[in-house]
This record gives C-alpha cells, sequence and structure tokens, in this order.
C-alpha cells in the first residue's frame, strides 16, 4: 500500500504513550472540585490535578470547578474557570496562566537543543466567552520561549497548534522543571505590549509574550471551559489519549497524594502505625502508592483534637502532625505527633483521623 | 500559594507554613520557592517553640523524667511491704520530689 494510502491520524506520533500531558482529560480532582476566590498573588494548585493556577497582581477572582460535561463526546469533565471580580483596570505587571509543569525526564523525546528536536503539537477542547488567548511553551533551563494565539468560542472547539523543535538548549534527564505549557489568560502591557512573533523560539522577552490576548478577568460575566489536553510530538494532533482513572490517579499520586481525608467518603480513618518515640511524641510510618517527584511537603488541616492515636485502652490525640523531612525517602513518610505527654517508648499505637475535617496529604508537585 | 506565617519546625531546616504545611528546605520542593520569596520580601520565621510550647515540653520531660524513677523505686516499696524492711530515707525523700514534679 502507498503511504499517501495511510491515514495520517492512524499513525502514532510519540509511542504507545503519546500525551506527555497528565490528567488531560481532568478526570482527577484530589484537593477539590471547586474553589472560590483564586486570584491572589503567587501559584497555587487548587483544584484539578497538576494544574497550577498563577497570578501577578490582580485584582481579578475567579472560581475553578472540575465540571461534568454532556456536550462533548467522549469526554465526562472539564475544568471551568468563572470570573467572580472583575479587573478592567490592568496594571502593567499583572498575569493569570494557566499551566502545567512538566519534568524534565518525560521530555527527553523532544530531542531539544539537538538538530533532531521534534516538531510538537498541543491540543485541547476548549469553549466559552468568546476572546483570544495565547498558549505558550516555555523551556525551564534554558528561558527560550515560543507562543500561538487561539481563539475560545462559545461551543467546543478543538484547538490545534502545531510548534517547532526548540534546536537550542537541552532539557536535563531529571525530576526537575523542564517545561511550562501555559495558558496566557491575563496579561498586562508587561507582558503584552511587544511584537507576536507566532511559532518562534527565542529568548525570554516579556513583552511578547502575551501580545494580543483578551483578559478572562473584564467581566465577570467570563467563563472557560477545557478538557482534553494534548502535548504530543508530531505535526498533527491525533485521537485525545483517554486513560484509565486508575492510572491517571497513580500518575498524579507522583505530585500530590491523600494520605487520609476525614471527609471523603469511604475513605479509611487510618493513616498508619504509630511507635512510642519518647515520652511526648509518637511516630508515625506510611507507605505512598507512588513514589514521590521530590522532598515533598506535607499538609495537614489544624483541627482541635482532630489526630489520634490509639491502644486497646489509650487515646492520645492532637490537634496536627509533623514531620522532619531529612529523614524521609521518596516511598514513604515518618510523621510525628508530639507535645502528647505520657508516651511510653516502642509501644504500638493505632494511628487514625478523629474528625471529619481532618485532613493529610503530601506535596512534590513542580 | 499565599503565605501568611511562617514557623521554624525542626532544627533540620523544615517551616511551616499558615499553620498547616511542613515544607522541606529543598530548591526542589515548590512550595519552598515560596518561602524563599517570601523571606527575601523581608519577612522572618517565627521561631521553633513559643514559651507556652517550651515549658508544655520541659513539663513532658520532668513527667517522663520522674514517672522513671518512681517505677526504678517501686521495688523498695514491695520489699517493705513484704518483709518490713525500711525504705532508706533518701528514696522517700527522693519519691517524694517525683509525685510533685509530675504535672499532669
Amino acid at each position: 500500500m502507498a503511504l499517501s494510502k495511510v491515514n495520517p491520524n492512524l499513525v502514532s506520533n510519540g509511542g504507545s504513550r503519546s500525551n506527555i500531558i497528565i490528567n488531560g482529560a481532568m478526570n482527577v480532582a484530589q484537593r477539590a472540585t471547586s474553589v472560590t476566590g483564586l486570584g491572589a498573588n503567587g501559584g497555587t494548585y487548587s483544584t484539578v490535578d497538576r494544574y497550577r493556577f498563577d497570578f501577578g497582581s490582580t485584582a481579578g477572582r475567579l472560581t475553578a470547578t472540575q465540571t461534568g460535561i454532556t456536550d462533548l463526546a467522549g469526554f465526562a469533565n472539564c475544568t471551568k474557570l468563572d470570573c467572580t471580580t472583575a479587573d478592567t483596570s490592568i496594571a502593567a505587571g499583572e498575569y493569570f496562566q494557566f499551566v502545567q509543569r512538566i519534568e524534565g525526564q518525560d521530555l527527553q523525546r523532544l530531542a531539544y537543543g539537538t538538530s533532531s528536536a521534534k516538531t510538537t503539537t498541543v491540543s485541547f477542547y476548549v469553549k466559552g466567552t468568546a476572546k483570544t488567548y495565547m498558549c505558550e511553551l516555555h523551556d525551564a533551563e534554558n528561558t527560550r520561549l515560543v507562543q500561538q494565539q487561539f481563539n475560545v468560542t462559545t461551543s467546543w472547539t478543538r484547538v490545534s497548534l502545531t510548534f517547532a523543535g526548540n534546536t537550542s538548549g537541552t532539557i536535563a534527564d531529571s525530576a526537575a522543571l523542564g517545561l511550562y505549557l501555559n495558558f496566557w489568560l491575563h496579561a498586562g502591557s508587561t507582558y503584552t505590549s511587544g511584537t507576536y512573533n507566532a511559532n518562534t523560539w527565542k529568548s525570554q522577552v516579556n513583552a511578547d509574550r502575551a501580545v494580543g490576548i483578551g483578559s478572562f478577568f473584564s467581566s465577570t460575566s467570563n467563563e472557560l471551559f477545557i478538557t482534553g489536553i494534548q502535548f504530543e510530538t508530531g505535526s498533527i494532533a491525533t485521537d485525545f489519549e483517554h486513560r484509565r482513572y486508575g492510572e491517571e490517579l497513580l500518575t498524579c499520586q507522583r505530585y500530590y497524594e491523600i494520605i487520609a481525608d476525614g471527609g471523603r467518603a469511604n475513605d479509611s480513618p487510618y493513616f498508619g502505625v504509630g511507635q512510642g518515640a519518647k515520652s511526648d511524641q509518637i511516630n508515625w510510618y506510611y507507605d505512598f502508592k507512588a513514589e514521590k517527584r521530590a522532598t515533598f511537603t506535607l499538609a495537614v488541616s489544624t483541627v482541635s483534637n482532630g489526630y489520634a492515636a490509639k491502644t486497646h485502652s489509650t487515646t492520645k490525640s492532637h490537634s496536627t502532625l509533623g514531620f522532619t523531612s531529612v529523614h524521609q525517602s521518596l516511598h514513604s513518610i515518618m510523621g510525628y505527633m508530639t507535645n502528647i505527654g505520657g508516651v511510653t517508648e516502642h509501644t504500638a499505637w493505632q494511628m487514625q483521623l478523629n474528625s471529619a475535617s481532618a485532613h493529610i496529604a503530601v506535596s512534590a508537585e513542580l | 500559594m499565599n503565605i501568611e506565617t511562617v514557623k521554624i519546625e525542626n532544627n533540620e531546616g523544615d517551616f511551616r507554613v499558615n499553620g498547616t504545611m511542613i515544607v522541606p528546605p529543598s530548591t526542589d520542593n515548590a512550595d519552598y520557592v515560596f518561602v524563599q520569596e517570601w523571606i527575601a520580601a523581608g519577612n522572618t520565621p517565627a521561631p521553633q517553640y513559643t514559651d507556652a510550647e517550651i515549658a508544655f515540653n520541659t513539663q513532658a520531660e520532668t513527667n517522663y523524667a520522674s514517672r522513671a524513677y518512681l517505677a526504678s523505686t517501686d521495688w523498695y516499696i514491695t520489699r517493705k511491704a513484704e518483709t518490713a524492711e525500711a525504705v532508706p530515707s533518701d528514696v522517700t525523700t527522693a519519691r517524694a520530689a517525683a509525685r510533685t514534679a509530675i504535672v499532669e
């Protein structure tokens, strides 16, 4: 059969796992399914796993929600952004980006920094208030960037953007940050006053990064729905690579894992085995479901007597837990409950949540 | 991340942020990058323990040591009960001090 007869959509561009993006179908939302009031300075992971919101100096606020959808065949969820506070007086340094940060070791197939650097395609389904926004690849190690505008309409549209390979600057084969996939949704003149050079890799020039975009924060009527994000090698957008929920969840847990959550239906209140370490401290141990990317943060909600260590006849409780990062591996955690008193060394304890508000998680996000 | 408070968590360089997150001193950790920015902006982490926490910890150590002493000298009391041999006066004095020192 002549090659011209081969349907290019049936040719895999990047192997069995062509999509570099994690949770592209927005199916995993461990932290929360909806968060209001987003917009404060800085970066935050709030709802759908692996997607970060980065804000700079804006007065605009939004609600982000993992939203079920029925009007896009093949997809059950999307991320919905709903502007709740408008910001129509845009200062120069303002910005809002919706971002996925990608490990360097997951980008080696791109051959960046070589003459064989691969062409890539970013595709996604989007609808909402009609606007023009910017999609950007940002090589974090070499501070080189490339942008392309895209349009949002009130109907679901699959946007497909093909980017040239970056032949200058390699990305290290490591667990460190290699590349940002940025969606610019709001920006001041610091980022919009330059020249739009579509699909041209170059060193960072902030003024050129978001030229010509509309502002998501221009009105409280503004909405944006996005799902099916795919980043793959090749010059065409192949069919979205759907993954099993369990597989995607496990991949997300490399970056964020809930150890125990008192408010989650069907979740075990137990979070490991404890051992009397000294008179006022019990150490507890928990094996992660997924190896963590890097040294992790322990997040523990503060709840009066929310965390308990029990034996058959004794209960010790505290409002929080702690850990010492130097003693950790990427596979497990040894935490502690301290300042409790009356603990005998080497005694065994059953560690469990004591409140629906108690929550323990670890984060190793990029 | 919106940082409101940062406190030293332990002697290994970890920070407790907003009372709910323990952040390791590793530049590979995204939360630590936020803490560094917060410090660079002129903020200072609070010390590991408040005065009340220091007092609590000190009392806990005292309680532990006192109970351990009482346990190690209980055999004098048993011996006296079984044989009528007196408990040495220094032991009696020290046991009384240990009982007094324990504060629940």
